[in-house]
């Protein structure tokens, strides 16, 4: 069997009286596309926190690499990239200090491939963050979590908000990250159609319980309706009784 | 009203304590009738304690929660007026109008309860008024207002323009009272600034709502452009802990010397206007002496955050950093040590160059002469070196001390700690004072020994219990708990010989010179820092 990167045991945590994760056990192995998928609100992010360590596990384990986040977290945020939903990069750095900045944190860090994607994101080094759009913020995010290749990539919503073009940026990027051998994806969405396109492994979650974690393939296989195929829209709807986004009104 | 609305549910507690002040006040106020003796009798140290910190407390919390300064980059150039507020229907004019008239009557609430209700020692040496100095205090804070949701051509620009207005104003009122302006006088001079702050304020937040952010920085091209190529140039760091200096730096570094810088050509250019009077000339420089750790004491407001804005929890892009919380906690202090450093360098270079420029130098030079002659040439480059070396201190002090609560995230801990704090100095002031004058000095001197044994104590157990947490959390290697101990007792030493040297009299004993060396040098709230981050980081 394939080495477990991330490793989740009867994790269950509680916001006051909300639940949100309810004993989650998940066992992922190394060199997947792994889609976490969920209504708002339904626990994405607080499973990412959780396995970046920025909480701690109430009751159960959380384990990345076969350690502790909260323990040893240089240990493992060393071999983790992670693009914020918040897209919270200081305002008044430049691009070019972005990178120089981050690449200090990281030994594997190549310098070849973070030119090489600034290039292809189309981001001017003396550019700072406060006069980047939305799109290129993340892009510039997207660099500082690529650039050192790291053996767990951690996204969150990483196309919410996003206009196309960014968003076909940002899964061109994981797409060629993919293609690296031995590396792992693990991104949350609430836009299935996404999912769909990138995940090789589709992980639903709704009110903090996962309801399925299977192979996409798998998913296709024993879902079908009416004879077809059924989309993960779908299998989603048969499983939640609720889309995963809002419907558009009209 | 939505609003005032908005003020009162953000800064409840604030006003709940404040209500609870003026309620004790009155009450005392009703003891002192019913026995018709008086607390307070003179203009002391409980006078200080119990009416000026609070009320100037107070009316800096104004000040900064009716500007929005707590959510607000102030170095910024664009207004700090929320932009949330933007998207509301209402007009420019209400926008500006409401949180001025909130704060305009928080503030004249705060002076006339302080005037009506304070016990006002009985022998004032005048009629303490009912008007002008609470129309300072809105005075004071309308131009804050109108000077902070202004938008500026540079960064920094605000914070210069902010301190040079508002200590004008200040200025003119106490020139006033100086010679002797009567009530009348000083309404006439107050209460026209007004209205010229409000047209201010309501053109700044019509200006930001259109997103009107004046921009210089293209006159400024070539040196943009220089520094721009200079910072491109700039080699990789030499370590993550390097990197997270330099960030830490950029973030917070430059608010001291800024101010600093801001702050000193005013002050030194008083030493031009006391050329015949010596006594004022020493007066400016214990003000120039004491400008570093005051303003740091407001640079560690934003020093002591882990988060932005409103926000105190770490931000993501923070906390996912691979280095450990106390790496992280490091890197502040060290970016404190090069602040401290860069405002205590403007001090010694500006200080001489004013003095020789003033035709000063002669009379401090003279004045130092005679103290090295009293007490000796050696003992008094010591003492001077020591004096200088603990205001030096005392300034990183100021800027790092908040760290071990700040750092934790937890709002209710932190304003709770504050407001604690304050009701200690209200308590405390008049407690010292009382036990001093009430003729039972022999106790005093014994209740001192005892607190500061006592906090001496609860400062080596809480050490202990914290290395213990540090190292059962492996947040510090072994190692780096032994030098860090290592380094403590040997500064702990040095403060004590010198003390030891320099006080060689048998009036002082030498525990007691023992006990102030282990409370001076920095131990419980420091080492205590990384443990807050961490629980704020891993929450």
């Amino acid at each position: 069997m394939a080495e477990l990167v991330i490793q989740l045991s009867n994790l269950s945590r509680r916001f006051g009286q909300k639940t949100a994760l309810d004993d989650v056990t998940l066992s992922l192995p190394r060199g997947v596309v792994y889609g976490l998928v969920g209504a708002n609100g339904a626990g994405k992010t607080t499973i990412i926190r959780q396995i970046l360590g920025l909480l701690r596990a109430e009751s159960g384990t959380v384990r990345v690499f076969g350690l502790d986040p909260v323990a040893e977290p240089v240990a493992v945020l060393s071999r983790v990239g992670y693009l914020s939903e918040e897209n919270d990069l200081p305002a008044w750095m430049s691009v070019g200090e972005l990178i120089r900045y981050t690449r200090a944190f990281y030994p594997t860090w190549d310098d070849g491939y973070a030119e090489e994607l600034r290039r292809a994101f189309g981001l001017d080094p003396a550019a700072r963050i406060r006069d980047l759009s939305r799109g290129q913020k993340a892009r510039a995010g997207l660099i500082a979590a690529l650039a050192h290749r790291p053996e767990l990539l951690v996204l969150d919503e990483p196309s919410s908000g996003l206009d196309p073009i960014v968003r076909r940026d940002i899964l061109g990027a994981v797409l060629r990250t993919i293609a690296l051998e031995g590396r792992t994806v693990f991104f949350s969405s609430h836009l299935l159609d996404e999912v769909e396109e990138v995940a090789d492994h589709v992980i639903m979650i709704s009110e903090g319980r996962i309801l399925l974690s299977a192979p996409l393939a798998a998913i296709r296989e024993t879902h079908r309706v009416d004879g077809r195929v059924a989309s993960l829209e779908e299998v989603f709807y048969s499983l939640v009784g609720t889309p995963a986004s809002p419907l558009p009104p009209g | 009203m939505a609003i005032a609305g908005e003020f009162g549910r953000r800064h409840r507690w604030g006003f709940l304590a404040l209500g609870s002040y003026f309620v004790v006040l009155a009450l005392i106020r009703l003891v002192e009738f019913a026995t018709g003796g008086r607390l307070l009798t003179d203009w002391g140290l409980a006078f200080a304690f119990v009416i000026v910190v609070p009320a100037s407390v107070a009316l800096y919390w104004f000040i900064a929660a009716f500007t929005y300064g707590y959510a607000g980059d102030l170095v910024g150039r664009p207004s700090i007026f929320p932009p949330r507020l933007f998207t509301l229907p209402l007009t420019n004019t209400a926008l500006a109008t409401w949180p001025m008239l909130c704060g305009t009557a928080c503030v004249a609430i705060l002076w006339l309860a302080t005037r009506v209700l304070a016990p006002w020692p009985a022998d004032l040496p005048l009629t303490i008024p009912y008007l002008w100095p609470g129309l300072l205090a809105t005075v004071l804070l309308a131009w804050a207002q109108a000077l902070m949701w202004t938008a500026y051509p540079l960064p920094g620009v605000r914070v210069a323009a902010a301190v040079l207005w508002l200590s004008a104003v200040e200025v003119l009122s106490v020139f006033a009272l100086e010679y002797r302006a009567s009530e009348t006088f000083m309404i006439a001079m107050l209460a026209p600034q007004l209205p010229l702050a409000y047209l201010v304020a309501r053109r700044a937040v019509a200006r930001a709502r259109r997103g009107d952010v004046p921009d210089w920085s293209g006159r400024f091209g070539r040196i943009a452009d220089a520094l721009a190529r200079r910072r491109q140039a700039r080699g990789p760091f030499a370590s993550a802990a390097a990197a997270q200096v330099w960030l830490e730096w950029n973030r917070y570094g430059r608010s001291l010397p800024t101010l600093v810088a801001i702050l000193l050509p005013v002050e030194l250019l008083l030493l031009w206007a006391s050329r015949d009077a010596p006594a004022l000339i020493f007066k400016v420089l214990v003000v120039v002496a004491l400008t570093p750790p005051f303003m740091a004491s407001f640079t560690a407001v934003a020093v002591r955050k882990s988060g932005e804005g409103d926000d105190y929890g770490v931000r993501p892009f923070t906390a996912t950093r691979p280095l450990s919380s106390a790496a992280l906690v490091w890197a502040r202090l060290r970016m404190a040590v090069w602040s401290t450093a860069a405002a205590w360098v403007l001090v010694i270079a500006a200080v001489p160059a004013a003095l020789v420029l003033s035709d000063t130098w002669g009379i401090v030079a003279d004045r130092a002469q005679r103290f090295a002659g009293a007490v000796g040439a050696l003992r008094a480059i010591v003492f001077g070196a020591l004096v200088l070396g603990m205001l030096v201190l005392t300034t990183w002090r100021q800027m790092v001390q908040s760290l071990y609560l700040g750092l934790t995230g937890r709002p209710g801990l932190i304003r709770g700690s504050a407001l604690a704090m304050l009701c200690l100095v209200v308590v405390i002031g008049p407690l010292l004072d009382w036990a001093w004058e009430s003729g039972a000095r022999a106790w005093f001197w014994v209740v001192l020994y005892w607190t500061l044994g006592v906090i001496v104590a609860a400062r080596m157990v809480l050490g202990c219990w914290i290395a213990t947490r540090l190292h059962q959390g492996r947040l510090l290697a072994d190692r780096s708990l032994l030098v860090g101990a290592a380094l403590w007792l040997a500064a702990v030493a040095a403060v004590y010989g010198a003390l030891l040297w320099l006080f060689s009299t048998p009036y002082m004993p030498r525990f007691l010179l023992l006990l102030l060396a282990t409370v001076t040098v920095p131990l419980v709230r420091l080492s205590a820092a990384p443990l807050a981050l961490a629980w704020n980081r891993h929450r």
